[in-house]
Protein backbone atom coordinates (compact mmCIF):
# COMPACT_ATOMS: atom_id res chain seq x y z
CA UNK A 1 0.00 0.00 0.00
CA UNK A 2 1.75 3.17 -1.07
CA UNK A 3 2.10 6.23 1.65
CA UNK A 4 -0.20 8.48 -0.06
CA UNK A 5 -3.61 5.02 0.22
CA UNK A 6 -1.70 5.07 3.85
CA UNK A 7 -3.02 8.77 4.81
CA UNK A 8 -6.08 8.59 3.03
CA UNK A 9 -6.87 6.04 5.20
CA UNK A 10 -5.71 7.01 8.30
CA UNK A 11 -8.00 10.10 7.49
CA UNK A 12 -10.95 8.52 6.76
CA UNK A 13 -10.77 6.36 10.55
CA UNK A 14 -9.74 10.07 12.20
CA UNK A 15 -13.17 11.51 10.50
CA UNK A 16 -15.32 8.82 11.49
CA UNK A 17 -13.73 8.61 14.96
CA UNK A 18 -14.80 12.83 15.05
CA UNK A 19 -18.23 12.18 13.92
CA UNK A 20 -18.85 8.50 16.11
CA UNK A 21 -17.80 11.34 19.23
CA UNK A 22 -20.48 13.99 18.45
CA UNK A 23 -23.70 14.01 20.89
CA UNK A 24 -26.46 11.72 19.61
CA UNK A 25 -28.38 15.39 18.42
CA UNK A 26 -25.67 16.40 16.23
CA UNK A 27 -25.60 12.92 14.76
CA UNK A 28 -28.98 13.31 13.86
CA UNK A 29 -28.81 16.48 12.22
CA UNK A 30 -26.63 14.81 10.44
CA UNK A 31 -28.77 11.58 9.79
CA UNK A 32 -31.28 13.76 8.41
CA UNK A 33 -29.30 15.84 5.83
CA UNK A 34 -28.21 11.99 4.48
CA UNK A 35 -31.88 10.87 4.30
CA UNK A 36 -32.76 13.37 2.84
CA UNK A 37 -29.90 13.62 -0.13
CA UNK A 38 -30.56 9.58 -0.25
CA UNK A 39 -34.25 10.84 -1.26
CA UNK A 40 -33.34 13.65 -3.74
CA UNK A 41 -30.59 11.01 -5.33
CA UNK A 42 -33.54 8.49 -5.47
CA UNK A 43 -35.79 10.61 -7.36
CA UNK A 44 -33.71 12.20 -9.84
CA UNK A 45 -34.64 11.35 -13.71
CA UNK A 46 -31.43 10.27 -14.68
CA UNK A 47 -31.84 7.61 -11.95
CA UNK A 48 -35.08 6.88 -12.98
CA UNK A 49 -34.24 6.45 -16.26
CA UNK A 50 -31.15 3.73 -15.55
CA UNK A 51 -33.65 1.75 -13.27
CA UNK A 52 -36.00 1.65 -16.39
CA UNK A 53 -33.68 0.58 -18.53
CA UNK A 54 -32.11 -2.41 -16.07
CA UNK B 1 -36.92 20.49 5.71
CA UNK B 2 -36.25 24.48 6.34
CA UNK B 3 -39.50 26.05 6.81
CA UNK B 4 -39.27 28.56 9.03
CA UNK B 5 -35.43 28.94 8.12
CA UNK B 6 -34.39 32.29 7.69
CA UNK B 7 -32.55 32.43 4.15
CA UNK B 8 -30.08 35.46 3.98
CA UNK B 9 -28.44 34.34 0.67
CA UNK B 10 -29.45 35.41 -2.65
CA UNK B 11 -31.62 32.77 -4.24
CA UNK B 12 -30.08 31.46 -7.76
CA UNK B 13 -30.54 33.67 -11.34
CA UNK B 14 -32.90 31.50 -12.94
CA UNK B 15 -32.55 32.50 -17.18
CA UNK B 16 -35.34 32.44 -19.17
CA UNK B 17 -35.66 29.41 -20.86
CA UNK B 18 -38.11 27.80 -23.85
CA UNK B 19 -41.16 26.60 -22.70
CA UNK B 20 -41.23 22.61 -20.82
CA UNK B 21 -43.32 21.52 -23.36
CA UNK B 22 -40.54 22.32 -25.61
CA UNK B 23 -38.10 20.56 -24.75
CA UNK B 24 -37.45 16.74 -25.53
CA UNK B 25 -37.55 14.51 -22.34
CA UNK B 26 -33.97 13.35 -21.78
CA UNK B 27 -32.86 17.10 -21.98
CA UNK B 28 -35.07 18.25 -19.82
CA UNK B 29 -34.30 15.67 -17.14
CA UNK B 30 -30.27 16.58 -17.57
CA UNK B 31 -31.85 20.49 -17.27
CA UNK B 32 -33.75 19.24 -14.10
CA UNK B 33 -30.31 17.69 -12.75
CA UNK B 34 -28.79 20.98 -13.54
CA UNK B 35 -31.07 23.05 -11.61
CA UNK B 36 -30.62 20.92 -8.44
CA UNK B 37 -27.19 21.01 -8.26
CA UNK B 38 -27.32 24.73 -8.61
CA UNK B 39 -29.99 24.98 -5.61
CA UNK B 40 -27.85 23.09 -3.79
CA UNK B 41 -24.40 25.70 -4.45
CA UNK B 42 -26.76 28.32 -3.98
CA UNK B 43 -28.21 27.62 -0.50
CA UNK B 44 -25.50 25.32 1.24
CA UNK B 45 -26.94 23.09 4.02
CA UNK B 46 -26.54 25.26 6.91
CA UNK B 47 -28.92 26.97 5.33
CA UNK B 48 -31.32 24.67 3.85
CA UNK B 49 -31.55 22.35 7.04
CA UNK B 50 -32.20 23.38 10.59
CA UNK B 51 -29.70 23.78 13.53
CA UNK B 52 -31.03 21.74 15.30
CA UNK B 53 -32.71 18.14 14.89
CA UNK B 54 -36.44 19.52 14.28
CA UNK B 55 -37.70 16.95 12.23
CA UNK B 56 -36.01 14.02 14.15
CA UNK B 57 -36.96 16.10 17.70
CA UNK B 58 -40.69 16.07 16.62
CA UNK B 59 -40.84 12.56 15.53
CA UNK B 60 -39.84 11.91 18.76
CA UNK B 61 -41.71 13.69 20.45
CA UNK B 62 -44.81 12.19 18.88
CA UNK B 63 -43.47 8.73 20.48
CA UNK B 64 -43.03 10.05 23.78
CA UNK B 65 -47.06 11.34 23.46
CA UNK B 66 -48.06 7.93 22.71
CA UNK B 67 -46.17 6.60 25.41
CA UNK B 68 -47.61 8.91 27.50
CA UNK B 69 -51.46 8.15 27.02
CA UNK B 70 -50.22 4.87 27.56
CA UNK B 71 -50.50 3.14 24.46
CA UNK B 72 -47.00 1.77 24.65
CA UNK B 73 -45.28 1.12 27.51
CA UNK B 74 -41.34 1.07 27.66
CA UNK B 75 -39.89 1.77 24.17
CA UNK B 76 -36.21 1.81 22.91
CA UNK B 77 -34.30 3.03 19.43
CA UNK B 78 -33.05 0.32 17.52
CA UNK B 79 -31.78 -0.87 13.91
CA UNK B 80 -29.78 2.14 12.03
CA UNK B 81 -30.67 5.25 14.14
CA UNK B 82 -29.92 3.24 17.58
CA UNK B 83 -26.54 2.42 16.42
CA UNK B 84 -25.53 5.83 15.09
CA UNK B 85 -25.82 6.57 18.72
CA UNK B 86 -22.57 4.78 19.18
CA UNK B 87 -21.75 5.02 15.60
CA UNK B 88 -20.87 7.68 12.56
CA UNK B 89 -24.22 8.82 11.29
CA UNK B 90 -25.00 6.38 8.19
CA UNK B 91 -28.15 6.90 5.66
CA UNK B 92 -31.53 5.20 6.99
CA UNK B 93 -34.93 5.96 5.88
CA UNK B 94 -36.64 4.49 8.88
CA UNK B 95 -36.68 4.60 12.33
CA UNK B 96 -37.45 0.92 14.47
CA UNK B 97 -39.41 1.53 17.78
CA UNK B 98 -39.37 -1.64 19.75
CA UNK B 99 -42.23 -1.15 22.10
CA UNK B 100 -43.59 -2.52 25.22
CA UNK B 101 -47.46 -3.35 24.31
CA UNK B 102 -50.22 -3.44 26.31
CA UNK B 103 -52.25 -6.53 26.35
CA UNK B 104 -55.82 -6.34 25.08
CA UNK B 105 -58.20 -7.18 27.51
CA UNK B 106 -59.25 -10.63 27.35
CA UNK B 107 -56.67 -11.64 24.64
CA UNK B 108 -53.57 -13.50 24.86
CA UNK B 109 -52.34 -12.00 21.53
CA UNK B 110 -50.18 -8.49 21.33
CA UNK B 111 -51.23 -6.35 18.74
CA UNK B 112 -49.74 -3.17 17.37
CA UNK B 113 -53.49 -2.17 16.40
CA UNK B 114 -53.74 0.44 19.36
CA UNK B 115 -50.39 2.58 18.21
CA UNK B 116 -51.90 2.47 14.12
CA UNK B 117 -55.65 3.14 15.26
CA UNK B 118 -54.38 6.46 18.04
CA UNK B 119 -52.13 7.53 15.67
CA UNK B 120 -54.63 7.57 12.32
CA UNK B 121 -57.18 9.07 14.85
CA UNK B 122 -54.69 12.22 14.96
CA UNK B 123 -53.98 12.49 10.97
CA UNK B 124 -50.60 10.28 11.02
CA UNK B 125 -50.65 8.11 7.64
CA UNK B 126 -50.00 4.27 7.29
CA UNK B 127 -47.50 3.01 4.27
CA UNK B 128 -47.12 -0.61 4.54
CA UNK B 129 -45.15 -1.29 7.66
CA UNK B 130 -44.51 1.90 8.72
CA UNK B 131 -45.99 5.05 10.16
CA UNK B 132 -45.08 8.49 8.90
CA UNK B 133 -43.99 10.47 11.39
CA UNK B 134 -42.81 14.27 10.76
CA UNK B 135 -41.67 12.65 7.64
CA UNK B 136 -39.72 9.54 8.79
CA UNK B 137 -41.36 6.54 8.45
CA UNK B 138 -41.44 4.74 11.80
CA UNK B 139 -42.04 1.37 12.41
CA UNK B 140 -42.44 -0.38 15.66
CA UNK B 141 -42.12 -3.42 16.18
CA UNK B 142 -42.89 -5.65 19.69
CA UNK B 143 -39.63 -7.78 20.86
CA UNK B 144 -40.12 -11.10 18.99
CA UNK B 145 -37.78 -13.10 21.35
CA UNK B 146 -36.03 -13.07 24.49
CA UNK B 147 -33.02 -11.30 23.30
CA UNK B 148 -35.19 -8.05 21.84
CA UNK B 149 -36.97 -8.34 24.95
CA UNK B 150 -33.72 -7.67 27.12
CA UNK B 151 -32.19 -4.94 24.69
CA UNK B 152 -35.61 -3.26 25.10
CA UNK B 153 -35.52 -3.76 29.14
CA UNK B 154 -31.72 -2.66 29.24
CA UNK B 155 -32.13 0.47 27.34
CA UNK B 156 -30.03 3.64 27.85
CA UNK B 157 -31.68 6.78 28.20
CA UNK B 158 -30.61 9.80 26.90
CA UNK B 159 -31.58 13.17 25.36
CA UNK B 160 -32.37 14.73 22.54
CA UNK B 161 -32.16 18.47 22.65
CA UNK B 162 -33.82 17.99 25.64
CA UNK B 163 -36.75 15.28 24.97
CA UNK B 164 -35.83 11.97 27.20
CA UNK B 165 -35.89 8.40 24.77
CA UNK B 166 -34.32 5.36 25.16
CA UNK B 167 -31.26 3.87 22.66
CA UNK B 168 -30.58 0.09 23.21
CA UNK B 169 -27.19 -1.06 24.39
CA UNK B 170 -23.95 -1.34 21.83
CA UNK B 171 -23.84 -5.18 22.36
CA UNK B 172 -27.43 -5.89 22.48
CA UNK B 173 -27.51 -3.67 19.07
CA UNK B 174 -24.93 -6.13 17.68
CA UNK B 175 -26.52 -9.29 19.10
CA UNK B 176 -29.74 -8.82 16.91
CA UNK B 177 -27.71 -7.89 14.15
CA UNK B 178 -26.12 -10.96 14.58
CA UNK B 179 -29.27 -12.76 14.64
CA UNK B 180 -30.75 -10.45 11.81
CA UNK B 181 -27.77 -11.51 9.76
CA UNK B 182 -28.66 -9.19 6.34
CA UNK B 183 -25.39 -8.50 4.62
CA UNK B 184 -26.56 -4.60 6.18
CA UNK B 185 -26.25 -6.33 9.42
CA UNK B 186 -23.00 -7.65 8.95
CA UNK B 187 -21.75 -4.52 8.17
CA UNK B 188 -23.25 -2.53 11.19
CA UNK B 189 -21.25 -5.44 13.21
CA UNK B 190 -17.76 -4.32 11.82
CA UNK B 191 -18.56 -0.87 12.05
CA UNK B 192 -19.06 -1.36 15.69
CA UNK B 193 -16.09 -3.93 16.07
CA UNK B 194 -14.23 -1.04 13.82
CA UNK B 195 -15.16 1.99 16.28
CA UNK B 196 -13.75 -0.01 19.60
CA UNK B 197 -17.64 0.64 21.61
CA UNK B 198 -18.07 -2.33 22.43
CA UNK B 199 -17.91 -3.96 26.24
CA UNK B 200 -16.87 -7.86 24.97
CA UNK B 201 -17.21 -9.32 28.18
CA UNK B 202 -21.26 -8.03 28.18
CA UNK B 203 -21.22 -8.86 24.37
CA UNK B 204 -19.98 -12.46 25.74
CA UNK B 205 -22.30 -12.69 28.05
CA UNK B 206 -25.49 -11.67 25.73
CA UNK B 207 -24.22 -13.94 22.80
CA UNK B 208 -23.68 -17.04 25.56
CA UNK B 209 -27.20 -16.07 26.96
CA UNK B 210 -29.04 -16.24 23.67
CA UNK B 211 -27.04 -19.11 22.30
CA UNK B 212 -25.33 -16.60 19.49
CA UNK B 213 -21.89 -17.72 20.47
CA UNK B 214 -21.57 -20.51 17.10
CA UNK B 215 -22.92 -17.45 14.78
CA UNK B 216 -20.45 -15.02 16.59
CA UNK B 217 -17.28 -17.64 15.97
CA UNK B 218 -18.65 -18.43 12.22
CA UNK B 219 -18.86 -14.36 11.89
CA UNK B 220 -15.51 -14.00 13.07
CA UNK B 221 -14.00 -16.87 10.69
CA UNK B 222 -15.95 -15.14 8.23
CA UNK B 223 -15.21 -11.27 8.16
CA UNK B 224 -12.59 -11.38 10.91
CA UNK B 225 -10.00 -13.44 9.90
CA UNK B 226 -6.96 -13.71 12.32
CA UNK B 227 -7.94 -10.50 13.82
Amino acid sequence: MSEWMRRVLASKRETRKRLAGLPFSEKLILLEKLRDRSLLIASSPLRQQSLRRG
Amino acid sequence: MGIGIPITAAPPVVQSAPPVSAIPAAKQARRTTRFRISFFNAFPPSLIYPAQSAVMKATLEVINQVQADGVIGKYAIGGAVGAIFYLEPSATLDIAIFVTLQNVPGSSLLTLAPIYDYLVARGFKIEKEYVIIAGWQVQFLPPGNPLEQEALDQAVATEVDGLKTCVMTAEHLVAIALKTARPKDFARILQFIDAGVLDTNKLDQILSRHGLLEKWEHFGDKFLGNL
